[in-house]
């Protein structure tokens, strides 16, 4: 393996369009073909995986579930090298397989042999859309089935499938009581995030609920530490050439391994899991491709570069378009090929780039001559040789500020390479200067960083969030259940308006609940439940009410907290948090019983002064 | 499909006929479904029924629903004095009068000179003082219950204004007031509520909505019912008999199975308080017209389940509003179909071509007229073979002004029928219907094609591809157009938080109030 043919196998990595169900085998091939080994990292789930085979194991059928590209394919091809499967057998690429296996006996169980089935692909194996069921897939159907609910049963099945094709191939089957149950019990696992139930002889694995930051990691030590590069390196004779001292590609490399760069992409990732947004493994592996190979130009095959497209473009200028740092955004691809590949579509939701401050906005464009700002923008932007103040930018920001310029050409150049910059900002800031600069603000995520370091950080070690932290969310909540601009957060107000609870103005007090632990067992925290925070409110008598936070639910509260009521930021926080509120008077009715003292029925109204303070008044009819 | 006729029928002499001219949609449809009365003034009308019905202890009951049945309705006048006429006057005594007994004397004095509807020996509201601890509560009660004036927006006399349904101290009927007397009025209230009650009464679930609607929505002990009672006077009114001539044609429908199962899910939702209301508003009157559409695809001939193809609203015009377009106004013409269908029949009859002189032909035609449909020319038309065109004149006339709007009008009134975007109405369902719509039936998750199946199947509503494969088979649908219709419908559940993905495969339908049991 030379670099260049590693650069040219790397390629097939990146967001280049293929074949999704043939991704797996196709690098396979490729690698036994050119001899150039895979990028692969222990799958985090094989290990379980594999357990579910083994003589301790509770007995039973598994299934694999999860987007394309998380590896489903792969674990079955791993398992069914551990039980000693004909490696050829598995080449030939037929969808169902089987393999003899003998279970040795336990205590509580003689040894048996079973007949393991591997459905590797199931949207592969099952009758297309509108045609018949061959009647042996059927019985294959009824059989696997059957496994869920059966303990002894002699055939159990390892399936890999998405969970759309997985609940449309039970749907498809004819109805039966026992399809009926299998297919309830598939549901129940997959919306649960459980991988068994009670009684059911089933392991369920989604691979799309693990960690995505973890999943980063592991791809991109293994990325990092593939022979490749170490034969790139060996192979750099120019500063020109392919990992020459001028290359972007090793650059990009080089940047990658840095712990600031890696720390902040982990940053979004982990993100993205808080916004249920899964990365899977091959979009990861894309991810990296491209910030190391990106080009923004058309002279670049697919935008990716090979050895070849190294010398031309040092030559022609044009290294400043191999940015690793827009390349993460894939900000090289054209619109379409951006949008339609699911990393690129999730990081473009922090809107990096198109955020920012006006700080940020003056260092990159004033820094470079103002006394205070000078010394940040040669450490992060003068310093930076190779995509940072270039003669290119240098050039259009004169341009830009001398406005000189009739047609409006030259500042939208200028632009585009603003947004580059910030882009580039989001990686360099360092940590000790990440509260002065407000580094978030260059996401639509404001509190982006806090939500990681001050509310998951300390849950995850547990222990409590910052009181002040809470305080906002109560805050906000409080804002948008009594639909005015109340200040409390040391207790939660549940209002409504005479009818209904889902008014957007609620002037009458249901209940306030202390947030602080009182002796009535009421009391509001952030808990955490192994993936996400949950704001848990007690009631009293037993009863709480749960709300599972999310990113974006975090930004909408603390924005509404600190004053602004952006309705239109997410209509789908402002509902859900008007369920939570209906959950909570559900909650409190079944506490309360009727509101009636003997003699008299008591009304609370609530106004705010115009400091924010809550005035309640009550009031009262005599019966 | 099980439609059972009732075999107890009105009379001619009997029916009070309100000087209605025929006895024609009527007779098939029931008397009357009425176009110009909104979803919640007929939730409204209906709860003076089913409130009437559950004081005598026969809420839902089969038997007392059967022709003629009787109710006892309420007019609340001095509550309605109270809180609608002259609405400003209470809320400026109490801002300019600080002195409690000053402000009462004033009130209590304007009151009892300008109330309505009431006779001399009725005009005292001294009642209220006892009550409130100070004229300063009373208003900001009085206002508060003024802030849930149903359909608050609409400029209608004070008294057809209505409160939120709290209990049933807050259920009255519509009124007429003139010269101190007041009057039943069918405009706002025009039977269809009346009808509502005696579907649920007569659908399979009658017993499990009468166990579980009072729990719901008759529960006085709330006290925002207890506040409304006490604006009353002590004394109970005796209230008015009504719906003597009320008529529903069938004893079972297909249609009141649905909207009473719809209705017994609704009401074991898990939404607090009076939550549950307006998708019974909702629900019940999208049952009325589903009721009207399938009725009349039946008497047309032949369509059990027309469909109803929606558009969720697109920034720009395409198939797929054309096609709801066009669905919609299928729908609409299908009573007139029926209606011909109808009119025609008289032509079957055996005594409709009975020999004789024209004279006799003539009155043998009349008769037949006469007895099926209660219609006479009043001796207007001379050819016996102009009388019929005379019949159809009148009959489409009428069907044009009233019974011909029901689908549009009451579509419209639950946000499932729009003009948005276009000239022409069509199926573009509003957020508040596609919530009631997932309330109504999802049991807890649903998958996402499963429910647009679901839908299809319950109500005839077209979403998606397969589903407009199946509606159009006849000639064949563009997929894509539907996909992406179903794609915006994924979207706009979402934003209503009703829709959980868990990948880009598979996506869940969550009702977020189902019962857990």
């Amino acid at each position: 393996m030379t670099g260049e043919q590693w650069i040219n196998f790397l390629r097939q990595y990146g967001p280049i369009p293929t074949k999704d169900n043939l991704y797996d085998e196709n690098l396979r091939r490729r690698s036994r073909k050119t001899g150039i080994p895979q990028i692969l990292f222990a799958h985090p789930y094989e290990e379980r995986v594999k357990s579910c085979f083994s003589a301790e194991a509770l007995p039973g059928s598994v299934i694999l579930t999860g987007t394309a590209g998380d590896g489903k394919t792969f674990l079955c091809g791993r398992i069914w090298e551990h039980l000693n499967g004909d490696p050829a057998q598995w080449a030939r690429q037929d969808t169902h397989l089987t393999l003899s296996i003998a279970m040795p006996g336990t205590a509580n169980r003689p040894a048996r042999a079973l007949t393991l089935h591997v459905l590797r692909d199931l949207s592969a194996w099952v009758p297309l859309q509108g045609s018949e069921w061959p009647a042996e897939k059927l019985t294959l159907m009824m059989q696997l089935c059957q496994s869920f609910f059966d303990a002894q049963a002699n055939d159990i099945f390892l399936v890999a499938a998405n969970d759309g094709q997985l609940g449309e191939t039970l749907r498809r089957l004819p109805s039966s009581s026992e399809i009926q149950k299998a297919k309830e019990t598939v549901e129940e696992l997959l919306v649960s995030n459980r991988e068994r139930l009670d009684g059911v002889f089933l392991s369920l694995f989604n691979l799309s609920r693990g960690s995505s930051a973890q999943l980063f990691d592991l791809a991109l030590d293994a990325f990092i530490s593939h022979e490749g590069w170490q034969r790139c390196r060996e192979g750099a004779n120019a500063q020109n050439q392919l990992f020459g001292s001028e290359c972007p590609i090793r650059r990009n490399v080089e940047l990658l391994s840095e712990p600031l760069v890696r720390k902040r992409l982990r940053a979004l990732l982990e993100l993205c899991d808080q916004n249920d947004l899964h990365v899977p493994i091959r979009q990861l592996l894309i991810l990296l491709t491209n910030a190391v190979l990106g080009h923004s130009s058309d002279q670049v095959k697919d935008r990716l570069m090979t050895a070849a497209d190294v010398p031309r473009v040092i030559a022609a200028g044009e290294r400043g378009l191999a940015s690793l740092y827009s390349n993460v955004f894939g900000g090289n691809l054209p619109e379409g090929r951006r949008s339609n590949t699911a990393i690129f579509e999730y990081l473009e939701r922090f809107q990096i780039g198109r955020e920012t401050t006006n700080r940020i906005d003056n260092i990159l464009i004033f820094g470079e001559s103002h006394e205070r700002l000078q010394e940040q923008f040669d450490a992060l932007i003068k310093a930076d040789s190779f995509y940072g103040a270039d003669s290119t930018y240098v050039a259009a920001r004169r341009a830009y500020i001398e406005g000189n310029d009739e047609n409006n050409d030259a500042s939208e150049e200028f632009l585009k390479l603003l947004v580059a910059q910030r882009q580039a900002l989001f990686f360099k800031i360092p940590d000790r200067e990440v509260e002065e600069v407000k580094l978030w603000n260059l996401t639509v995520f404001r509190f982006g960083g806090e939500y990681l370091d001050y509310v998951l950080e300390p849950l995850r070690s547990q222990k409590t969030v910052r009181r002040g932290l809470l305080g906002r969310i109560v805050k906000g909540i409080n804002r948008i259940f009594t639909g005015m601009l109340i200040s409390s957060e040391n207790e939660l107000y549940v209002a409504s308006s005479a009818s209904l609870s889902q008014s957007r103005v609620s002037r009458f007090l249901e209940e306030r609940i202390s947030v602080a632990a009182k002796h009535t067992g009421e009391r509001v925290e952030l808990l955490f439940n192994g993936r996400r925070p949950v704001l848990r409110v007690s009631m009293g008598s037993g009863r709480t009410a749960d709300f599972l936070m999310t990113l974006t639910r975090y930004e909408y509260l603390s924005r509404v907290a600190e004053g602004a009521m952006p309705s239109s930021f997410s209509k789908e926080c402002f509902e859900d948090v008007m369920t939570f509120k209906s959950q909570l008077m559900r909650e409190l009715q079944g506490r309360d019983g009727q509101a009636t003292r003997d003699g008299e029925v008591t009304f609370t109204t609530l106004e705010i002064d115009t400091t924010g303070v809550a005035r309640e008044r009550h009031i009262a009819v005599l019966l | 499909m099980n439609y059972t006729p009732t075999t107890k029928t009105p009379t001619p002499t009997v029916a009070d006929r309100e000087r209605e001219s025929m006895w024609l949609e009527e007779k098939f449809w029931g008397h009357r479904l009425w176009d110009q009365q909104s979803p919640w003034l007929t939730f409204l009308e209906f709860l003076c029924v089913g409130a009437s019905a559950y004081r005598a202890g026969h809420l839902f009951d089969f038997d007392k629903s059967q022709y003629p049945s009787e109710y006892t309705a309420f007019g609340r006048v001095h509550l309605r004095n109270i809180l609608f006429n002259n609405e400003q006057h209470i809320g400026r005594i109490a801002e300019s009068t600080g002195d409690n007994a000053t402000a009462w004397a004033k009130w209590l004095a304007w009151i009892e000179g300008n109330a309505r509807g009431l006779d001399a020996g009725q005009r005292a509201f001294g009642y209220l003082r006892e009550r409130f601890e100070s004229f300063h509560d009373f208003a900001t009660l009085v206002k508060a219950l003024r802030s849930c004036i149903v359909e608050g927006d609409t400029n209608k006399r004070w008294s057809s204004r209505f409160i939120f349904p709290f209990g049933p101290a807050a259920i009255f009927e519509d009124l007429s007031i003139k010269d101190e007397v007041p009057a039943r009025d069918y405009v706002n209230f025009g039977r269809s509520g009346e009808l509502l009650y005696h579907m649920l009464a007569r659908s399979a679930l009658r017993e499990q909505l009468s166990a579980i609607f009072p729990t719901r929505v008759l529960n006085g002990n709330n006290k925002w019912n207890l506040l409304v009672e006490r604006l009353q006077p002590a004394t109970a009114e005796s209230g008015a008999r009504r719906g003597v001539a009320t008529f529903l044609p069938y004893d079972a429908h297909p249609i009141f199975d649905l909207i009473a199962e719809d209705w017994v899910h609704l009401l074991h939702l898990r939404l607090p308080g009076f939550d549950v209301i307006p998708y019974l508003v909702t629900s019940g009157t999208f049952g009325l017209l589903l009721y009207q559409l399938h009725t009349s695809g039946r008497i047309a001939g032949g369509i059990s389940k027309p469909s109803m193809i929606c558009e969720v609203v697109a920034p720009k015009k395409g198939l797929v509003r054309e096609l709801s377009i066009e669905s919609f106004e299928e729908n609409s013409f299908l009573s007139v179909d029926a209606l011909e269908k109808l009119i025609s029949s008289a032509e079957t009859h055996p005594a409709w071509n009975a020999q004789g002189s024209p004279t006799d032909r003539l009155n043998s035609r009349r008769s037949v007229l006469e007895d099926l449909f209660r219609w006479s020319d009043e001796k207007q038309v001379n050819d016996p073979e102009d009388l019929l065109k005379q019949f159809r004149l009148e009959a489409k006339e009428r069907h044009r002004r009233h019974f011909g709007q029901v689908h549009r009008s009451f579509g419209r009134g639950v946000g499932l029928v729009s003009r948005r975007g276009t000239n022409r109405f069509r199926y573009a369902p509003t957020d508040h219907f596609l919530r009631c719509l997932v309330f109504a039936s999802v049991r807890k998750r649903v998958e996402f094609s499963e429910l647009l199946a679901h839908l299809y199947e319950r109500y005839g509503l077209v979403f998606g591809e397969r589903e407009a494969e199946d509606a159009k088979s006849e000639q064949g649908i563009d997929k894509k157009p539907f996909q992406q219709n179903a794609l915006r419908l994924e979207h706009r559940l979402s934003s209503l938080g009703l829709l959980k993905r868990l990948s880009d495969a598979c996506a869940y339908v969550e009702n977020p109030y189902a019962d857990q049991s």
